[in-house]
């Protein structure tokens, strides 16, 4: 048995491993912040709350409810893929008043700490005043 | 396979017996790479490539949003050598503005004066006072920072929009116009080297220029890192500098409020500032009037003559301040000021077709009517 461990899976093997595993992992993290600019979708988080964040691939057919800091939101999504957030327990509302929203803008309500990204792919804009 | 099959001998036993294996040196198998070994390599390379994982240099920019200054921010940029985290390192530049020049933070600078009166300011809030100074007097008084006792009349800083009568307009306006109001004395013994003094009943709010001071901040803090190329888009004022890898010019659209869809395109290869002031995001509706955020500083009323107005300028300070300053112009004071100043503006009008300034049409492309 031992021998065959050696043939198979030997100490320098398992070391490689590891190294790959260890390398593949800061590569993922170094380029962790630059894996939006390559999808496309919607990502709506909460600052300071990471285990919140959620992707979308595509449109919700229906609202979505997330957890804020101050309560929950309510984004939706329209049919041609504009999104918005449509409730939100912030005193001034301003996010609602936004309206939708699409690629590349982005939405967020701030005293929630709710944000919505709009991810494209399409690398012809880089962005869009407002 | 040829290599491996000289270089591994078919009974494990026996190699036990001659020398270990795998070889812990390259010399003990004659220079030659296990089978094992090199399978695995292959394995990873195959996996980095299906990963996507190439350098960022080569593979995209490092891109990331933030909630901050009640905006989104997004930064994109290309690493630099210089620093292992730029991204994070501007991102601090931008929240230490905040700090500094936030209306809403109990513990802003900001908010200290507005209690206080008087101040003696850091060096960041020193300069940002200075620069704001010298924006309201550049304008004419169309950028004025003391606009914030109208904006608390209308109810902007309760959200609960109301239309003041004209006899609080008028008292509001007593207590509106920096040049009267708001002295900056130099003061050898603060750490700005100024003191600031409000007169009574007086509060500012720099909202119209602390998010173009904060996006220099950050540009300032990557340009150091080495960074060769980045965008950066405060809440959409933006920011562009330097190459992309591609050699593509940077590209941008202006948004239009009638239908969400592109007034504009301006490409750009050298750095340079977009700035736009609208009635369409910050706003207020009292009954079924649309009240904006920005003023007439004559009447104390909104200014109405616009649905948006954008600017391209060398500076996002600049170009954060003008579009400000010509949103509040009437149309012929807008359009002699911009040419005086030079600046590529981009008017749509609350009625009317959209119109340019005279540095306008070298820069803005496919303006829609």
């Amino acid at each position: 048995m031992r021998e065959l461990e050696r043939r198979f899976f030997t100490p320098v093997d398992g070391l490689l491993i590891a190294v790959l595993l260890v390398g593949t992992g800061l590569l993922w993290w170094r380029d962790g912040r630059a894996a939006s600019h390559g999808r496309a979708g919607y990502r709506v988080f909460v600052a300071g709350h990471p285990e919140r964040e959620r992707f979308f691939p595509a449109p919700s057919p229906t609202p979505i409810t997330i957890e804020g800091v101050l309560g929950p939101s309510v984004i939706e999504w329209d049919a041609a893929g504009r999104v918005r957030i449509a409730s939100s327990p912030c005193p001034t509302r301003l996010c609602i008043l936004t309206g939708w929203v699409e690629a590349p803008h982005g939405t967020c309500c701030a005293p929630n700490g709710v944000g919505v990204e709009c991810l494209t792919t399409d690398r012809s804009l880089d962005g869009v005043t407002r | 396979m040829n290599i491996v099959a000289r270089d591994r001998p078919s009974g494990a036993g026996r190699m036990s017996r001659r020398a270990p294996w795998p070889p812990t040196d390259l010399r003990q198998s004659g220079g030659r790479i296990p089978l094992a070994t090199v399978g695995l390599l292959l394995a990873a390379a195959v996996l980095l490539w299906a990963l996507g994982l190439l350098p960022p240099s080569a593979a995209g920019p490092a891109v990331e949003t933030r909630i901050m200054m009640d905006t989104l921010v997004t930064l994109k940029v290309w690493p630099g050598a210089r620093h292992p985290d730029p991204l994070g390192a501007a991102f601090q530049a931008m929240d230490q503005v905040d700090r500094l020049a936030s209306f809403h933070r109990p513990d802003s600078e900001l908010t200290l004066l507005n209690l206080r009166g008087r101040h003696q300011p850091s060096v960041w809030f020193a300069d940002l006072l200075r620069r704001a100074d010298e924006a309201v007097r550049r304008t004419e008084g169309y950028f004025d920072p003391t606009f914030s006792v109208l904006q608390r009349a209308y109810g902007f800083y309760d959200q609960k929009g109301r239309l003041p009568s004209a006899d609080e307009l008028r008292e509001c306006l007593t207590r509106v116009g920096w040049t009267r109001l708001v002295t900056l004395a130099p003061d050898p013994t603060a750490t700005g080297g100024l003191t600031i003094t409000l007169a009574s009943g007086a509060q500012i709010d720099l909202g119209g220029i602390a998010g173009g001071f904060a996006i220099e901040r950050a540009a300032a803090v990557l340009r150091e890192a080495g960074c060769p190329a980045f965008f950066i888009d405060d809440g959409g004022d933006l920011w562009m500098e330097g190459g992309k890898p591609d050699g593509q010019p940077w590209r941008v659209a202006v948004r239009d409020p009638r239908d969400g869809g592109a007034l504009a395109y301006v490409e750009s290869v050298q750095p340079v500032a977009i700035s736009t002031s609208g009635d369409y995001e910050r706003f207020l509706m009292v009954g079924s009037r649309r009240i904006n955020h920005i003023f007439d500083p004559r009447t104390g009323e909104p200014a109405g003559w616009y649905r948006s107005v954008t600017v391209i300028a060398s500076s996002p300070l600049l170009a954060d301040i003008w579009s400000t300053a010509l949103f509040a112009m009437p149309p012929v004071e807008a359009r002699l000021a911009a040419d005086r100043e030079n600046l590529p503006a981009l008017f749509l009008p609350a009625t009317g077709p959209v119109w340019l300034s005279a540095a306008g049409p070298a820069w803005f492309e496919r303006v829609r009517p």
